[in-house]
């Protein structure tokens, strides 16, 4: 091989070595807080993330139904559609328990 | 149907396949009509340089093939939770009626995929390109497998329901259940045991003698009844649990993923034995080292399978 | 595998620099891209499914006229009766909009600031003043809500307004954690009796009620059943919510490669159209070679290994980016997809997410898109005749 193939071989090499390193480091050092948050979880009982809570029908996704999103404030306009993709069950069975 | 990654990726993966095993297709058929090697005609030039494009998009197809096999189980076992019911891919690939066969396809696309390369191989070390109007032959059938597959699949992500409730590993792989799987297991365990052992002494016997046509034989028996006698007995001992027969589940983390292990062995150790067998009934001077590899992992395969057995019953002295 | 090959494409890749360059800047930046969300949408995902365990197993709601409505408390005793059913509890929560600030907080309710719950939280809220809390009527809000609060001049005590007009004043004891900020942002937990007052709801309706189940084998039977004894009742089990945020972050990440499936076509074009668009110093290249004796297959082999190098780094150094862009950057501007409108946004940290699955579909979603794109063209080149190159 000659001297580029050697050059590209080490590259190569430390590339992966970093790559190994950066996925280990993070590893050691993320911080979940497991205990915290299920102690809250289980204190509230309410599923999703305050992540997106333009609307209350988006905040606790889980629990809302299609029609819930007619029922807001007068001034609240109707963003729903641009700004949150949802996708709802075709049959709308929440407890997804039916004969076959 | 779902638009989750995984499929997403599965698909644009299908669709590039199906593009380029087109134009493979297409190739193949003229080379097979016009192929003439001693002619010196412009046709003929082209056509040698068109086998070559057909053999570099055989090659791609099949080197993703591979891991996408693996990565196809692993999305299966990705939906499984989603799908009400399903454990493991099992329950997903059940599901359909079709999902099976889908899996029948894939093998034994690997297989024809993995014998054309190996085929391909030795025509280029011939000078006369003996094998090529063979070889295309071959790939004009692979690619209506190919095909049937690529539909297959399509058709199975997009017909996966997330509200009907599948019947998983449990009742699927179990001697009450009412699937086709279930006549399989009137088979009692000793005949199958015994039958794995047999066959693979036979295969032992016969890489010694170095006879390809009973090799050949004995490895396709070796490969079938290898996954039948996983199901029915070793897999009990892999799940410590004299009820579950799955094939799948041993591919989950929870088992360290030995089924990857597993399969990736028993398919070298048969598709070696398989492949080198037949290019060796068509031309003489094929190397015989496929003996050794096929002897070697199918012997690992069995080494594998058997330990777990063993391991149990020297832990807990009774066998299940 | 022929090393002089190896070192061959890769001096071939260094003669065309700018053109090797500016491939694999792009070709990074797509894997940059797509794993980033990959990632942002994998961390969210395992943020939620964290807390899943601890969420209720079946929460009983009632539907009138195909809409959430109050629950008879009175249901709970028949519920009760069920086999298997541990325990029945009533929930009152809700939703308050803020006007002022054009925001939504979620109200929880709990049975009074019991020293049951005293362990917990301690766990989860700052320096709370246990007994303080039990005396007076106060509550414990997210950091999000007492931000918000703050800016319109509410310290330490909030004025709500209930249905017939009359203001509520409550105090305001501590915040959460900042730890549960994902959870916990937009959340005023409060007495039970002080949420039915501003809420106006009657003493003998509910929310919702959460069945504790002693067999987790039993739920789908018991939601059966539930379904039986109240039709108008929507009975959410815990593989339902499951599902639901599974199915959300597939859909979005899902949407977000159907945008990525264009990008990753007009790559396929350019690369396409760089293989295949040969300077005619490349043509000579090319032709000395064959005329030296190499053959087709040679030449298709040295366009692969460079095809290969060019990727392997791009995908390296792309996956790397991303891993450094979203767990130590915390994925500025890329974050806000998932976040969507809200003026309550959390500040919070992602967890670290990473699966082989992932990289996996990284690989799958980049690489065979790049080699596809060079073969026809690399086999054209390949394919040409010396004395036509050299012409």
């Amino acid at each position: 091989m000659n001297k580029l193939g050697k050059y590209f071989l080490v590259l190569l090499f430390v590339l992966l070595g970093l790559f190994a390193i950066e996925t280990l480091y993070m590893y050691t050092t993320a911080k979940h807080h497991k205990t915290i948050k299920n102690e809250f979880v289980k204190i509230v009982g309410l599923p999703d993330l305050a992540i997106s809570n333009g609307a209350n029908f988006i905040r606790h996704r889980s629990y809302s139904d299609t029609f819930s999103l007619f029922s807001n404030g007068p001034e609240l306009l109707e963003y729903f559609p641009s700004t949150f993709t949802y996708n709802f069950a075709k049959k709308n069975n929440p407890a997804r328990i039916q004969t076959p | 149907m779902f638009l989750t990654p995984e499929i997403i990726a599965i698909y644009i993966l299908d669709i590039i396949f199906l593009v380029f095993a087109s134009f493979a297709f297409i190739i193949s058929i003229m080379i097979v009509k016009k192929w003439d090697i001693n002619s010196t005609s412009e046709l003929q030039y082209s056509l040698e340089k068109r086998a070559i494009l057909v053999a570099t998009i055989i090659k791609y197809i099949f080197i993703l093939k591979l891991p996408l096999f693996i990565f196809f189980v692993f999305t299966a076992d990705k939906i499984s939770g989603v799908i009400t019911g399903a454990m493991c891919a099992a329950g997903v690939v059940n599901s359909i009626s079709f999902g099976l066969w889908l899996f029948v396809f894939k093998i034994l696309n690997l297989f024809i995929f993995g014998f054309w390369i190996a085929l391909h191989v030795k025509d280029m070390q011939d000078e006369k390109l003996s094998f090529t109007k063979l070889k295309f032959s071959i790939f004009i059938v692979a690619f209506v497998l190919l095909v049937v597959e690529i539909f297959y699949e399509i058709s199975f992500f997009s017909s996966l329901d997330v509200d009907k409730i599948v019947s998983c590993c449990g009742t699927l792989f179990s001697v009450a259940s009412s699937s086709s799987f279930s006549l399989i297991f009137n088979i009692p365990n000793n005949v199958i045991i015994t039958t794995f052992y047999l066959i693979f002494a036979l295969l032992v016997f016969f890489s010694f003698l170095k006879k390809e046509l009973p090799f050949l034989v004995i490895n396709v028996i070796f490969f079938i009844v290898s996954l039948l006698s996983l199901i029915l007995f070793f897999g009990t001992y892999i799940y410590e649990l004299p009820t579950h027969h799955c094939p799948y589940c041993f591919l989950q983390r929870e088992y360290y993923y030995v089924g990857y292990l597993l399969y990736i062995t028993l398919f070298i150790g048969t598709f070696s034995g398989i492949s080198g067998s037949i290019l060796r009934m068509l031309r003489a001077d094929y190397k015989k080292i496929f003996y050794k590899t096929s002897l070697i992992f199918n012997s690992l395969y069995v080494a594998i399978v058997t330990a777990y057995p063993i391991i149990f019953y020297i832990k807990n002295g009774v066998w299940l | 595998m022929n090393h002089f090959l190896i070192g061959f494409a890769i001096s071939s890749l260094f003669r065309r620099g700018a053109k090797s360059f500016f491939t694999i800047f792009i070709f990074t930046s797509l894997i940059f891209l797509l794993s980033s969300i990959l990632f942002i949408s994998n961390s969210i995902k395992e943020e939620l499914f964290i807390t899943l365990k601890s969420l209720p197993q079946i929460t009983v709601q009632k539907l009138q006229a195909g809409r959430h409505t109050n629950i008879e408390i009175s249901k709970i005793d028949k519920l009760l009766k069920l086999n298997g059913v541990q325990s029945a509890i009533p929930r009152i929560w809700g939703y308050y909009y803020f006007e002022k600030a054009g925001v939504n907080f979620s109200i929880v309710g709990i049975d009074s600031f019991d020293k049951q719950y005293k362990k917990s939280f301690e766990a989860i809220v700052k320096d709370v003043d246990f007994d303080e809390l039990y005396k007076n009527n106060s509550m414990i809000v997210g950091e999000g809500v007492d931000k918000v609060l703050r800016e319109n001049y509410y310290q330490g005590v909030f004025n709500f307004i209930k249905p017939d007009g009359e203001l509520k004043k409550i105090k305001i004891a501590s915040t959460f954690k900042s730890a549960t900020a994902l959870e916990s942002n937009d959340i005023i937990l409060m007495p039970k009796d002080l949420v039915l007052e501003i809420f106006g709801m009657n003493k003998n309706e509910v929310t919702d009620i959460v069945l504790e189940i002693a067999n987790p084998e039993e739920i789908p039977t018991i939601a059966k059943k539930i379904k039986n004894l109240f039709p108008d009742s929507k009975v959410i089990t815990n593989s339902d919510l499951r599902v639901s945020y599974q199915n959300i972050f597939d859909y979005k990440s899902g949407m977000f490669l159907a945008l990525f499936i264009i990008s990753a076509f007009t790559f396929f074009m350019i690369v396409y159209d760089k293989a295949s668009g040969l300077s005619s110093e490349e043509k000579r290249e090319i032709g000395i070679l064959k005329a030296l004796g190499w053959k087709i297959d040679d030449v298709l082999k040295a366009k692969f290994y460079e095809a290969f190098v060019v990727s392997f780094i791009s995908f390296l150094v792309g996956v790397m980016l991303a891993l450094f862009f979203v767990y130590t950057l915390q994925a500025p501007l890329l974050k806000d997809i998932f976040i969507g409108y809200s003026r309550l946004k959390p500040v919070f940290d992602l967890p670290f997410a990473f699966d082989f699955q992932t990289l996996f579909l990284l690989f799958f979603l980049t690489i065979p898109i790049y080699i596809a794109a060079i073969i026809i063209p690399s086999w054209r080149v390949a394919s040409m005749n010396a004395d036509e190159v050299m012409r």
